[in-house]
């Protein structure tokens, strides 16, 4: 007689086929497993090979730090991982890996090869795994990094096999997987191969955006870069009415992690306000940063979720920020025609128009409130002057995108078919709209991918000195005069454009001073940021500070940069601490970051009154700096208008 | 409530009082200022942001008798604008406010006196007599150098130190710091306490006040003395109340260095008008000077790389060697102009070490300053 199966452990082998069921669907998964395990080794380059839609054979190598022949070997078990140690190191994971089970997994529904060699090695070894035969380790000569190859996929799972779909399919997700790693990472190349020929190379770069232009060449996205707190979020966002149904169009990233994350999404869709539909999302990119320690990954087997310890900083963070970015698009401007609801947004001439006065939370416009009625309306309410030049003869805008042919074209997330979709923009009179190329040739601008509108920064031959002050309003703007108009500063992210070029000249000219303190300050830290200030001593000093352990939580702030004598040097510490801890190790990258953090303190600020003749010499200095306009964050600083508009506005 | 007041009379107490009201608080109430009849011949005004109240009193012919919160701002501008003479004030049941003088007549809105939060008191506390003059100079030997940042309330205000006969005021940024003491020739209560900055200036106020009497027998004495958490200042019939910091100062006597290996003397209107002649120069207020000490000249220059140069000598006397340093030259003309000496003592350890000025022969004021490594 049989008795009831009881309960009994899964025998390994059978456990990571389970386990497979979830990290390894389909080959574009594998992909992603291996590229990130090859990011984490801290590749530069990164080949990837997709032979008959990877079922037949998929292959990634890398030239990263490699593995030695014990690691090697430990590789393919199941929980092996180099990345974390202990439970507690599941906050703060800074690499894509830390389960430890893609290779066993992958291992177990395939035959996988995997070939590495450190840099110390004289040779390399290779590890092959075939379904559940125990694995083999052998030495070969190969160059330093890692290779990685699965043949015959699924080849003892035939059931998952049925699942697949065409070979085209499973490459073209393949390259979407490719393409959606290397946004994030523009300082690695990648190749992608297909069928032994390379379709695919992204070079190079050194920020995101430039990696976006070479990922979508695509011009109508609006370029948003900014700071909250402790968030900083980068965007590249589509114009609404390119908008698709669903997700697949719009890529959002946490710390360089690639997610699908609600919170975030909804984030976006709110950002458009009324000129989304609910479940529609514009195409494109966005990437936010949060401190480590405040980011829980462990949450999907995929890793597609995660999960904020402070969830509502982040999302009014990224609203406000992404509210502000989208305000400067071409096509919000367009939309904004109204003149009453706009005026009511920015509560600006809201005096001059009987509207009671309600000062808005931010000073930000909100032009996302479109009436169909007020559709009337064709220019901006403010405009550069010489915008007039722009030719008004074309009735509406088309953008032709080349179509993609050949079936091996790859277009990542679809987006050329939904490029050529853009529809006139509901205006009948687009001169205002500037050419987005136009725009980025005319100004020179701290963050290279800041799109601008037409009327910030100042026309050419206007200097800030010239400018007449007039007066200060509402203790955040600056009015002032000129012979062809009016044009208003933004007194905080003016001051702290002119502190941030103050401190990058003088920390190239070696020649920051520095102001020691009388009575030194102690702040609490925790161990991470003492070890931070003690690892960053040299580069804290050449930027003007001392800050010195002075307990295993203590740090001592001795002296600050000259130029920020006005700040508390406590916080000045913890944000550029926080900057430091945000950018990793590599200071030259992290240099602008925080001097920008640090001329964020040095600054008038909000709400700040500011004697007539403080205004006058902050305008004056603003020559000398490389200001294009915006503030250090990317912020727009100067609005104008001029006479003629304003005389039209108020039917002269 | 009714009263007939002289309008010099009730300027005076109106302007001490309604600079206090907040014109920008959240508590519409705040924005008024409470006038309560004291018997039959005086009236009590006062006004407050919560964290300065000040009261006043004056003389008045009190018909009815009664308390009503007007628009400070209003009130003050309305007074100012009538004739010379009597101002008769009525004020109807529903707190509406009729203030005429000769033909003109203003018509204001008021709320019951009820409505005004109640004012710190002294109470029973025994305020300490000091000479007004002695205040005035603490004050004005120290005020420069508070932080202005209020969230770092330590330093956003000054320390007030009574011992038994000596008064002592100390103020820092965290970049230099100030110290003035007064010698009491009458015992008095011990205090120890952190006047905000806020508080400061309205006793600098009260203090400009005195002095703008010109009094041939001097400017006399305030009382001052601290209740619970309120310090209070009184003049004749005017009392100010502060809201004290409750944090710590820094401790301030290791700041000051115990010795110097270098003095120099200074003429001190020499070295301001040096000073402020090279640092126009500089780039902005952060940019150092740099003060060349040798055995009997000081060379005072400023170099700003986008700009050019500037410099500027005079004749001291030194004792010790030669020395080169950096100041924030904000900071030495902020300490030079409060002093009113014809010569100041610079006393100079290294080129890192807090440099420190002194009144030649005496202890009243010490300023410290810290260099800046250029
Ligand atoms: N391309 C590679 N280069 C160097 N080491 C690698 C590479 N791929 C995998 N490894 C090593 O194998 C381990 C297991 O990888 P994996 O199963 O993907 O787990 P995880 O990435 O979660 O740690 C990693 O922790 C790492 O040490
Ligand atoms: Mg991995």
């Amino acid at each position: 007689m049989k008795s009831l199966p009881s309960i009994a452990l899964l025998p390994p082998d059978v456990a990571n086929q389970i386990a497979a069921g979830e990290v390894v669907e389909r080959p574009a998964s594998i992909v992603k497993e291996l590229v990130e395990n090859s990011l984490d080794a801290g590749a530069r380059t990164i080949t990837v090979s997709v032979d008959g839609g990877g079922l037949a054979r998929l292959s990634v190598t890398d030239d990263g730090g490699g593995m030695n022949r014990e690691d090697l070997a430990l590789s393919v078990v199941r929980h092996a991982t180099s990345k974390i140690r202990s439970a507690e190191d599941l906050f703060g994971v800074a690499s894509y890996g830390f389960r430890g089970e893609a290779l066993a997994s992958i291992g177990s529904v395939s035959r996988l090869t995997l070939t590495s060699r450190t840099a110390d090695a004289d040779e390399g070894w290779e590890v092959r795994l075939e379904g559940n035969a125990s694995p083999q380790v052998r030495p070969v000569g190969c160059a330093v990094g890692t290779t990685v190859t699965i043949e015959d996929l699924f080849f003892n799972t035939p059931a998952r096999r049925k699942f697949l779909r065409t070979v085209q399919t499973e490459w073209a997700a393949c390259a979407d997987v490719v393409a959606r790693l290397a946004l994030p990472r523009p300082n690695v190349r990648f190749v992608l191969r297909k069928d032994g020929k390379t379709l695919r190379e992204y070079l190079r770069r050194d920020t995101i955006a430039e990696r976006v232009q070479e990922l979508w060449s695509d011009d109508t996205l609006t370029s948003i870069d900014g700071y909250r707190g402790s968030v900083r979020v980068q965007a590249f966002l589509g114009p609404p009415e390119r908008a698709r149904s669903g997700t697949a169009g719009i890529a959002v990233y946490v710390n360089q992690r690639f997610v699908k994350d609600k919170l975030l999404l909804r984030a976006i869709s709110q950002a458009y306000g009324s000129t989304l539909d609910g479940g529609r999302y514009p195409p494109g990119a966005m990437l936010i940063e949060v401190p480590a320690a405040q980011l829980d990954v462990n949450v999907h087997p995929q890793k597609a979720e995660v999960r904020f310890a402070q969830q509502n900083e982040v999302f009014s963070a990224v609203l406000t920020l992404l509210r502000d970015g989208l305000a400067t698009a071409p096509w919000a401007r367009s939309l904004v025609g109204a003149p009453t609801e706009r005026a009511r947004d920015d509560g600006w001439d809201a005096r001059f128009s009987g509207v009671p006065y309600a000062p808005a939370p931010t000073h930000a416009p909100r032009p996302y409130n479109l009436l169909p009625s007020d559709l009337g309306e064709t220019r901006p309410l403010f405009e550069r002057p010489r915008a007039e030049s722009t030719d008004a003869e074309t009735p509406e805008r088309s953008v032709i995108t080349a179509a993609s042919e050949t079936a091996d074209e790859v277009d990542p997330w679809g987006l050329a078919g939904a490029s050529i979709a853009l529809r006139a923009l509901p205006t009948p009179d687009t001169s205002v709209v500037p050419a987005p190329e136009d725009a980025e040739r005319e100004y020179s601008v701290y963050s290279p991918a800041v799109s601008l509108p037409s009327d910030v920064g100042l026309p050419e031959r206007t200097t800030f000195a010239s400018l007449r002050f007039v007066a200060q309003v509402r203790r955040m703007f600056f009015v002032c005069e000129t012979d062809w108009g009016l044009v208003m500063l933004d007194q905080h992210a003016a001051a702290e454009r002119l502190v941030f070029d103050r401190l990058r000249r003088a920390y190239a000219l070696r020649d920051v001073r520095v102001q020691p303190l009388l009575v030194h300050e102690t702040l609490e830290a925790s161990a991470r940021e003492v070890a931070l200030a003690e690892e960053h001593r040299a580069a804290l000093e050449s930027i003007g500070f001392e800050l010195t352990p002075i307990g295993p939580n203590t740090l001592a702030v001795r002296a600050v940069p000259a130029l920020l004598v006005r700040a508390d040097p406590r916080r000045l510490a913890r944000d550029v601490l926080a900057e430091f801890a945000r950018q990793g190790s590599d200071f030259s990258r992290a240099l602008d970051l925080v001097l920008a953090t640090m001329a964020c303190h040095g600054s008038i600020r909000a709400g700040d009154d500011v004697a007539p003749e403080e205004a006058r010499a902050l305008l004056a200095s603003l020559d000398d700096c490389d200001f294009g306009g915006h503030c250090p964050h990317g912020r727009p600083v100067v609005w104008s208008m001029k006479w003629s508009e304003l005389e039209r506005k108020v039917g002269r | 409530m009714e009263f007939v007041v002289s309008k010099r009379e009730f300027m005076k107490a109106l302007g001490r009082v309604q600079s206090v009201a907040d014109k920008r608080s959240a508590m519409p109430v705040l924005t008024n200022m409470l006038i309560a009849s004291e018997g039959s011949s005086s009236l009590r005004l006062a006004a407050t942001d919560l964290l300065i109240s000040i009261t006043s009193h004056t003389a008045a012919e009190v018909r009815k008798g009664g308390s009503v919160a007007l628009p400070a701002r209003s009130l003050y501008e309305m007074v100012k604008n009538l004739p010379e003479g009597e101002v008769h004030v009525t004020i109807a049941p529903n707190y509406s406010a009729r203030v005429s003088g000769g033909r003109r007549r203003y018509d204001l809105v008021g709320m019951p006196g009820e409505d005004f939060p109640a004012l710190p008191s002294p109470g029973q506390t025994e305020l300490r007599d000091i000479p007004a003059d002695a205040l005035s100079e603490l004050v004005g030997y120290t005020s420069f150098s508070m932080s202005t940042d209020d969230t770092r309330p330590h330093l956003a205000g000054a320390l007030f130190e009574a011992d038994a006969n000596i008064l002592r005021m100390v103020t820092t940024d965290g970049h230099r710091l100030s110290k003035a003491e007064k010698q009491m020739t009458e015992q008095g209560a011990k205090l120890s306490i952190l006047i905000p900055q806020k508080g400061i200036n309205e006793i600098k106020r009260l203090l400009d006040e005195i002095k703008s009497e010109k009094s041939p027998d001097g400017l006399g004495v305030v009382s001052l003395g601290r209740a619970g958490s309120n310090l209070f200042v009184k003049r004749d019939e005017t009392v100010v109340a502060v809201k004290l910091i409750d944090a710590t100062f820094p401790p301030y006597a290791q700041v000051i260095p115990a010795a110097s290996e270098r003095k120099a003397r200074v003429n001190r209107a020499e070295m301001l008008s040096a000073m402020r002649a090279v640092s126009v120069v500089a780039s902005d207020r952060s940019s150092g000077v740099k003060l060349q000490f040798s055995r009997s000249k000081l060379i005072i220059s400023s170099e700003n790389p986008d700009l050019g140069a500037g410099t500027d000598e005079m004749a001291i006397e030194l004792t010790g060697s030669d020395l080169t340093v950096g100041f924030n030259s904000k900071y030495v003309m902020d300490v030079l102009s409060a002093l009113s000496c014809e010569d100041v003592i610079v006393e100079l350890s290294g080129e890192l070490d807090p440099g420190v000025l002194r009144i030649p022969d005496s202890d009243e004021f010490v300023g410290v300053v810290m260099p800046m490594r250029i």
